[in-house]
């Protein structure tokens, strides 16, 4: 679905989306990395819809991931970093938790 | 425009009022024209939480009154023709500082002889059922009767409804002049042309005094601005909508003793709403700085502070954006729903943070207004006559550099 436009000249490093290892080039975006393998879609709406990065510059917030553990991390301002865990994001994020004042 | 050149009334102003009101007269059987300037909820309407609230009135006839208008919602939520996201969950009033239990107390039970449906969680009881708030938090007293709503979507069913009813709606219509005949009113020059009519209900917000002005009635309504915070959409922070107890303490202008200078300053207490689409709603202020509706980032940084302190979860939220609007206040706090010394003018508006509480009944008190009845609830005390005949207009206050 989706093409580089020019080759790779930097250092590629790996990470892991939805666990599966991926080498991308350093200096990428998350967003970027993981368009091609994501099919597009890097999360679901709160009603169930697929999303995908749309406008690539930290407005859309169309393209919300689970990074490192952490929800709610715009892809597209997020460069990669070696070993990064990222993950589609499922609704939004549950910050509900188990009654911890008792 | 229509080709449609008189009305048995002319309302002016698109907002939660306004459409109340064009809503009421049409179903009581006036030929209305509701007259907007721009689109409808343009002004203070979009810029609010939509509270349906009882919380910040004091045992008595005007929070029997606030408490009597709620009841409206709950058979508009029924005829409206547009789904309002009608939410009845009930607000929680927090307490945080420990000399304010005792008047809460007395609210409590004031407000019970009054047959409000009221509960009181201590401090366990309120951790169990929202763990994320904070530490400092020592009670939560519930209106079990109040609550929230989407107001640009109540003041959408409500013109939908009145149009329904035979009324004439226009969108981005300003109007340029009033007109009497022997002393008493007799039509309403706009932008688009003329509308002959006996009666014009003045519903503008903030905007009123203007309007009243153009046939020589000072309306003391001056413009308070308000801070609202958007987060992004997250779930489980809150079951419902929140405000603290400090904020009845800005409403009357008294001293807090546990906020920042800048909270001080800008009149800043706890408001909290989960919306249907799963942001947040956080606010909010209170300052005089004229018609300014441009966001304050001091005013946003005291209204997140505060927030963080009752729900210490919001600091790790991102906030998507932030809105600001003003609201109609009168120097009493109590709106102005009156006949004028000019026959055939009225004014329904001053409403402040409850121009969405208020807002049917002031539509259904104004059609009786309108029509010769007596109202159904006293609002005597809500004639613009008790600032004196013709008052004059209040200080707007400073706009910020």
């Amino acid at each position: 679905m989706f093409k580089k436009v020019s080759e790779s000249k930097g250092k590629t490093i790996t990470i892991y989306f939805e666990g599966q290892p991926l080498e991308v080039e350093e200096g990428m975006t998350v967003a970027a990395a993981v368009l091609g393998p994501s099919h597009g879609w890097t999360r679901t709406s709160h009603g169930g819809q697929k999303r995908g990065p749309y406008c690539q510059m930290g407005v859309c917030h169309e393209c919300l991931m689970t990074i490192d553990g952490v929800p709610n991390q715009q892809a597209c301002l997020t460069a990669v970093v070696e070993g990064m865990q990222v993950f589609r994001q499922n609704g939004v994020p549950d910050f509900h938790k188990e009654n911890s004042h008792e | 425009m229509s080709s449609k050149r008189t009305a048995g009334a002319v309302v002016i102003g698109g907002g939660a009022v306004g459409t109340a009101v064009a809503c009421y007269l049409a179903m009581g059987g006036v030929d209305v024209t509701l007259v907007e300037r721009g689109e409808f909820a343009w002004g203070t309407s979009r810029r609010c939480e939509g509270h349906v609230v009882t919380y910040d009135t004091p045992p008595g006839d005007y929070s029997v009154f606030c408490k009597t208008g709620q009841n409206l919602f709950y058979e508009a939520q029924k005829f409206l023709p547009v789904d309002f996201e009608f939410t009845p969950e009930g607000i929680g009033l927090l307490v945080d500082d420990e000399s304010h239990l005792e008047t809460v107390k007395e609210n409590y039970e004031g407000k019970k002889k009054e047959g409000y449906d009221v509960t009181l969680w201590d401090r366990d009881e309120l951790r169990h059922r929202e763990p994320n708030i904070g530490d400092k938090v020592l009670a939560c007293l519930n209106f079990n009767n109040d609550c929230t709503l989407n107001p640009m979507r109540l003041c959408f069913g409500l013109a939908k409804h009145a149009e329904a009813n035979g009324a004439t709606i226009l969108s981005r219509t300003q109007v340029t002049s009033l007109r009497t005949e022997n002393g008493r009113v007799s039509g309403v020059e706009t932008d688009k042309g003329f509308i002959a009519t006996k009666n014009v209900i003045l519903a503008s917000g903030v905007w009123t005094p203007q309007l009243g002005a153009m046939l020589g009635v000072n309306i003391p309504i001056r413009p308070r601005q308000g801070h609202i915070l958007v987060t992004e959409r997250v779930k489980g922070l809150l079951s419902k909508a929140y405000v603290e107890y400090g904020y009845l303490l800005t409403k009357h202008g008294l001293k807090r003793e546990n906020v920042t200078p800048d909270m001080d300053k800008f009149g800043v207490a706890f408001v909290i709403e989960p919306s249907s689409a799963g942001t947040v709603l956080v606010g909010s202020s209170r300052r005089f700085v004229g018609m300014d509706i441009r966001p304050h980032p001091a005013v946003m940084r005291a209204v997140a502070e505060r927030g963080n302190h009752f729900f210490p979860t919001l600091s790790d939220m991102r906030l998507l954006r932030c809105y600001a609007g003003v609201r109609p206040a009168t120097s009493d706090e109590l709106p102005i729903i009156s006949t004028t010394h000019v026959p055939g003018l009225f004014v329904g508006a001053g409403h402040e943070g409850l121009g969405i509480s208020l807002s049917l009944i002031t539509g259904k008190i104004m059609s009786e207004l309108v029509r010769g009845e007596t109202p159904f609830i006293d609002t005597s005390y809500m004639s613009i006559d008790r600032f004196g005949f013709n008052p004059p207009a209040l200080p707007v206050g400073e706009t910020s550099a």
